[in-house]
C-alpha cells in the first residue's frame, strides 16, 4: 500500500506494479453511502429556490425559538455542569465518590421521557402547566438532562491539571474559591466549551421534547412541513440551515478539544487536594447534588414505575406495547450489527491503508455525528427515493427502500456510525502495529490476524460500540418517526404518541424500558473509567 | 538457511531508504547491520521480512526468491522469525500460547513438544503460564525470541532487540541471546545502532550509511581496517591524522605508519585508535593533558598536542596521569593506522 508513494519516486528497473488497494475502495464506498444524503441537502436550494416562501411565517419563529434555546441551554449547562464538576473535584464531603459517578446518570434520561414525567405530574397537580409548555420549560429540561456533558469534560480538565496552579494562586493570596474561579475554571475553559457544544448539539437534535412542549424550533418545523404540508424541498432547506448550525457547533467542539489538549498537555498535571467540608457546607454539598439526581433520575423512575403499575392494573396498556417493544429491540439489534460492522470495516481500513483517500473517507463517513435525526431522515429519503425509482424501473419491484426498514437503517448508520467508529477505532489504535506484523511473520494471513489477534484485543471496544448503538437506536425518536414503515411503532414513538395525547400512564412503561436500557452504557462508562483510574 | 540480497532498492517518496544493497547472510551465520538512526537498516529488515516490498532488486531466502521487484511473497509465507524492538508479544495470550502462535500448522503433540523445547532453550519453561505483562523486560525478550525460533524459521531477524532494556541488563542478555541463537543453529540478522552490541555479537558486521552498505566484514576487521573516515569514526573512537605519503609510509604528527599502496607525495589521513597510543611523563613532552575520563577498567585522556590538535588516548587505569601534566604521546610499537581519506 506504500507502493503508491514509492511509485512517485525515482524510476526503477522492474518496479512493483500499482495494485488497487481494497481498503481504500471499501472505506470510500462506506463514506459515499453515508455522506451522500447530507451532500444532497443543499441541492434543495437549487431545485426549488422558493420552496420556503410558502412557509415564511415558520422561519422567524424557528430561528427565534432555536436561538433562545441555544442561549438558555448553553448558559444553563455551563453553570450547572461547571459548578458540579468544581464541587466534586475541589471539595470533599460525605458521599463524594458515589455522587461523583452518579452525576452522569441523567445521560440515560432522554429529554422526552423527562418531559413526559414533568407533564404528567403537572397534569396531576395542576402546577406549572403554563410555564412548562414554553421555551423556558424546554431550557430547564435540556439543562437538567444535558449538563453531564459539561460536567464530564470539566471534571476531566479539573483533574488533569490545576493542582499546582491553584496552590500557586493561593500562595499569591487568593482565597480557595477565588483561586478556583480565577485559575482552574479559565484553564478548563476549552473543555467546558466543548461540553457545552456537545450539549447544544443534543438539544438542537431533539425533537420529542420541543414537540411535546410546543416549542417551534427547527426540528419541530421540519416535522410540521414534512407531515403537515408534504413539502419535501422546504423541509430539506430547513434541514440544511439546521445542519449549518450543528456543523458550526461541531467545529467549536473540535477546536475546543484541540485547545483543551494544549491547555492540559503542558507540565505534569496533578489534581488539587480536595478541601474537606464541615457542618452546613458539607450537608449542602451532599444534599444539593442528591436533590438534583432525585429530581432528574430518582423521581421520574419512581413515578414512571408507579404509572406503569397503574396502567397494567387498569389494563389501559395498548395491545401494541409488545409489538413496539419487539420492534425496538429488533431494530436496535439489527442496527448495532450493521453499524458496528461498518465501523469495524472503517477502522480496519484506516489501519490497513495509509492512503489520503482512506483518511478523507473516514472523515466523510463520520460527519453525520450529532446531526439531528429529523435532518438525517429527510436527507436519506432523497437518494434512497431516487434509487428506489431506478430499481422499480429496472425490475418492477415496487418501492423497496423508502417504505421499509432499509431507510431506517440508512438513517441510523448516518447518525450513529461516528459513535461506533470512535469506540472501535480507539480500541484498534491501542493495538500496536508490530503485533500485526509479528502475527504475519509467524504465518498468519490477514483473516487469521483478525481472528486471533484483533478480535480478542478489541472485544471491549466492540462491546462498547454495540451497547452505545443499541441504546441510541432504542431512544431515537425523530428519524424513526419520519421513516418508519406503516405499523412499525417503537417504544420511543409509543412514548411520544401517548404523551402528546396526554396519556401519561400509558406512556410510562415504554418510557421506563427506554431509561433502563439507557442505563447500561452509562454504567459501562462508569465502570470503564473506574478501572482506568485505578490502573 | 542463507539469505541473499542483490541490488535491493526501496524509496519512500523522495527518501531513498535502501539504495542498492547487496548482502549475503550464510547459513548459521549471525550478521549485524550497524548504522545511525535513519540510515535505512530497519527498512532493510522489513524488506527481508516482507512487510515492505522492494522497488527493485532480488531477495532470496534459502533457494526461494521471495521478492524480485515485480512481485513479493506475503510475510506469512517467508519462514522468517522476527523479534521486534517492543517485542510485540500478544498481551491476551500466555507465554506458551505466544510461543505456539506460529505453530498452528503442526499437530497438537508436535506443537506442545516444540514449544516446550523452545521454552527450555530460553530457560522460561517455568513461566509458560504467565501473561506477558507479568514478566520482566529480559524475560519478555526471551519469549519474543522463543516465539520467533519455535517455527524453525529460515532466518531470525532482530530489530534493535536490546534497545528497550536497561543498560545493566543489556550486556548480560546480549551474551544470552547469542548463545540461544547459536544453540538453535539459527541464521540471524540483527539491526542495531549500538556499535558495542554489533562488535560483540556478530560473526560479520555490515556498516550502513544513507541506505547503502559501506563495509561488510568481520568485526575486528571493520574496527582495525575501516574503509573510510566515516566508518572509522562511527565504529569506536578514533584519531584522524593528516599526513604525507613517502616511500610506503605516511608521516604524521604522531609518527610514521606503513601505507604501502599510497603513491608518494599524496596528502592522506590515517586513523589511529586511542588504545594504540601511549603516554610518557615528560616535562618537555609534545602534549598536555586537558581532560581525564575515568571509566573504571580504563581511562580516556584528551590531550592538546603541540600542533594544536586534540588527541585522545586510552590507557589501562593502573598509572593515572593528572590534568595539566605535560606528556610525550606516541604510537605503541605495533600500531597500525589505516589510510581512511
Amino acid at each position: 500500500m506504500e507502493l503508491a508513494t514509492a511509485n512517485r519516486g525515482r524510476q526503477f528497473r522492474g518496479r512493483v506494479p500499482k495494485r488497487p488497494d481494497g481498503w481504500t475502495v471499501v472505506t470510500l464506498l462506506i463514506a459515499l453511502a453515508v455522506a451522500a444524503p447530507l451532500l444532497v441537502l443543499p441541492a434543495s436550494f437549487i431545485v426549488a429556490p422558493d420552496a420556503l416562501g410558502d412557509f415564511a411565517g415558520l422561519l422567524p419563529e424557528a430561528v427565534g425559538a432555536t436561538a433562545l434555546l441555544v442561549a438558555g441551554v448553553g448558559i444553563g449547562t455551563l453553570v450547572l455542569g461547571t459548578a458540579l464538576a468544581a464541587l466534586v473535584c475541589f471539595y470533599d464531603f460525605p458521599g463524594r465518590k458515589a455522587i461523583e459517578w452518579a452525576l452522569v446518570l441523567p445521560l440515560a434520561m432522554p429529554g422526552y421521557v423527562f418531559t413526559l414525567f414533568l407533564l404528567g405530574i403537572s397534569n396531576d397537580s395542576g402546577l406549572f402547566a403554563a410555564q412548562l409548555r414554553s421555551p423556558f420549560g424546554a431550557i430547564v429540561v435540556f439543562t437538567l438532562v444535558l449538563y453531564p456533558y459539561v460536567y464530564l469534560l470539566g471534571r476531566a480538565a479539573f483533574l488533569a491539571a490545576g493542582g499546582e496552579l491553584i496552590e500557586a494562586a493561593r500562595g499569591l493570596g487568593l482565597s480557595r474559591v477565588r483561586a478556583i474561579a480565577r485559575v482552574a475554571v479559565p484553564l478548563a475553559r476549552p473543555a467546558l466549551l466543548g461540553g457545552v457544544a456537545l450539549a447544544l448539539m443534543e438539544a438542537l437534535a431533539d425533537f420529542g421534547t420541543v414537540n411535546l412542549l410546543g416549542v417551534q424550533t427547527f426540528t419541530n418545523a421540519i416535522y410540521k412541513i414534512w407531515f403537515g404540508a408534504f413539502d419535501r424541498d422546504a423541509a430539506l432547506q430547513l434541514a440544511t440551515m439546521l445542519v449549518v448550525v450543528t456543523l458550526t457547533l461541531l467545529a467549536v467542539e473540535r477546536i475546543a478539544r484541540g485547545r483543551a489538549r494544549y491547555a492540559t498537555g503542558g507540565g505534569r498535571g496533578r489534581a488539587a487536594q480536595p478541601l474537606r467540608l464541615h457542618g452546613l457546607a458539607a450537608f449542602a454539598a451532599t444534599a444539593l447534588p442528591l436533590a438534583l439526581l432525585a429530581v432528574v433520575v430518582g423521581a421520574p423512575l419512581v413515578q414512571l414505575g408507579a404509572w406503569s403499575v397503574e396502567s397494567i392494573r387498569a389494563d389501559t396498556l395498548p395491545p401494541e406495547f409488545l409489538v413496539s417493544a419487539r420492534n425496538s429491540l429488533l431494530l436496535a439489534a439489527m442496527a448495532l450489527v450493521i453499524i458496528v460492522a461498518l465501523a469495524t470495516l472503517l477502522a480496519y481500513g484506516r489501519r490497513a491503508s495509509r492512503s489520503r483517500v482512506t483518511r478523507g473517507s473516514v472523515r466523510l463517513a463520520t460527519i453525520g455525528y450529532g446531526l439531528p435525526g429529523s435532518v438525517v431522515a429527510v436527507a436519506v429519503i432523497v437518494p434512497l427515493g431516487w434509487l428506489d425509482h431506478r430499481l422499480d424501473d429496472l425490475a418492477g419491484v415496487g418501492l423497496v427502500l423508502t417504505g421499509t426498514v432499509i431507510a431506517l437503517f440508512a438513517a441510523y448508520s448516518v447518525r450513529f456510525l461516528a459513535l461506533a467508529f470512535q469506540s472501535v477505532d480507539s480500541g484498534l489504535e491501542r493495538v500496536p502495529r508490530s503485533l500485526d506484523e509479528a502475527a504475519r511473520g509467524l504465518g498468519s494471513d490477514r483473516l487469521d490476524v483478525l481472528a486471533r489477534v484483533h478480535v480478542p484485543l478489541i472485544s471491549t471496544a466492540l462491546l462498547t460500540a454495540a451497547l452505545v448503538v443499541f441504546t441510541e437506536v432504542m431512544k431515537e425518536l425523530p428519524a424513526t418517526l419520519l421513516l418508519r414503515p406503516l405499523g412499525g411503532d417503537t417504544l420511543a414513538i409509543a412514548v411520544w404518541q401517548a404523551t402528546s395525547e396526554s396519556l401519561y400512564e400509558t406512556a410510562a412503561l415504554p418510557a421506563l424500558a427506554i431509561v433502563l436500557v439507557g442505563l447500561l452504557p452509562v454504567a459501562l462508562l462508569v465502570r470503564l473509567s473506574r478501572t482506568m483510574s485505578r490502573t | 538457511m542463507s539469505v541473499k540480497l542483490e541490488s535491493v532498492e526501496k524509496s519512500f517518496g523522495a527518501t531513498h531508504a535502501v539504495a542498492g544493497v547487496d548482502l549475503d547472510v550464510r547459513d548459521g551465520e549471525l550478521v549485524a547491520v550497524l548504522g545511525p538512526s535513519g540510515c535505512g537498516k530497519t527498512t532493510l529488515l522489513r524488506l527481508i521480512a516482507g512487510f515492505e516490498a522492494p522497488d527493485a532488486g532480488v531477495i532470496t531466502v534459502g533457494a526461494e526468491v521471495v521478492a524480485d521487484g515485480a512481485r513479493a511473497i506475503a510475510p506469512e509465507r517467508r519462514r522468517i522469525g522476527m523479534v521486534f524492538q517492543d517485542y510485540a508479544l500478544f498481551p491476551h495470550l500466555r507465554v506458551r500460547a505466544n510461543v505456539e502462535f506460529g505453530l498452528s500448522r503442526h499437530g497438537a503433540d508436535e506443537r506442545a513438544a516444540l514449544s516446550k523445547r523452545t521454552l527450555e532453550l530460553v530457560s522460561l519453561q517455568h513461566k509458560a503460564d504467565r501473561y506477558p505483562h507479568e514478566l520482566s523486560g529480559g524475560e519478555r525478550q526471551r519469549v519474543a525470541l522463543a516465539r520467533a525460533l519455535a517455527p524453525e524459521p529460515a532466518i531470525v531477524l532482530l530489530d534493535e532487540p536490546f534497545s528497550s532494556l536497561d543498560a545493566s541488563l543489556r550486556a548480560e542478555l546480549r551474551r544470552e541471546v547469542e548463545l540461544i541463537l547459536r544453540d538453535a543453529g539459527a541464521t540471524a540478522l540483527l539491526v542495531t545502532h549500538d556499535q558495542e552490541e554489533a562488535l560483540t555479537l556478530a560473526d560479520r558486521l555490515a556498516v550502513m550509511r544513507d541506505g547503502a552498505l559501506v563495509q561488510v566484514d568481520a568485526p575486528e576487521a571493520v574496527y582495525s581496517r575501516p574503509v573510510d573516515r566515516w566508518a572509522a569514526e562511527f565504529v569506536g573512537e578514533v584519531n584522524v591524522l593528516p599526513g604525507m605519503a613517502r616511500a610506503g609510509k605516511v608521516a604524521t604528527d604522531l609518527g610514521s605508519f606503513a601505507a604501502p599502496a599510497v603513491e608518494d607525495g599524496r596528502r592522506v589521513h590515517v586513523a589511529i585508535r586511542p588504545e594504540q597510543l601511549e603516554l610518557r611523563r615528560d616535562e618537555h613532552g609534545n602534549a598536555e593533558i586537558v581532560q581525564r575520563e575515568f571509566r573504571g577498567h580504563d581511562v580516556l585522556y584528551r590531550l592538546r598536542h603541540e600542533e594544536h590538535r586534540t588527541v585522545i588516548v586510552q590507557l589501562p587505569s593502573v598509572d593515572l596521569f593528572e590534568v595539566g601534566e605535560s606528556v610525550f604521546v606516541r604510537p605503541v610499537p605495533a600500531a597500525a593506522a589505516p589510510v581512511v581519506e
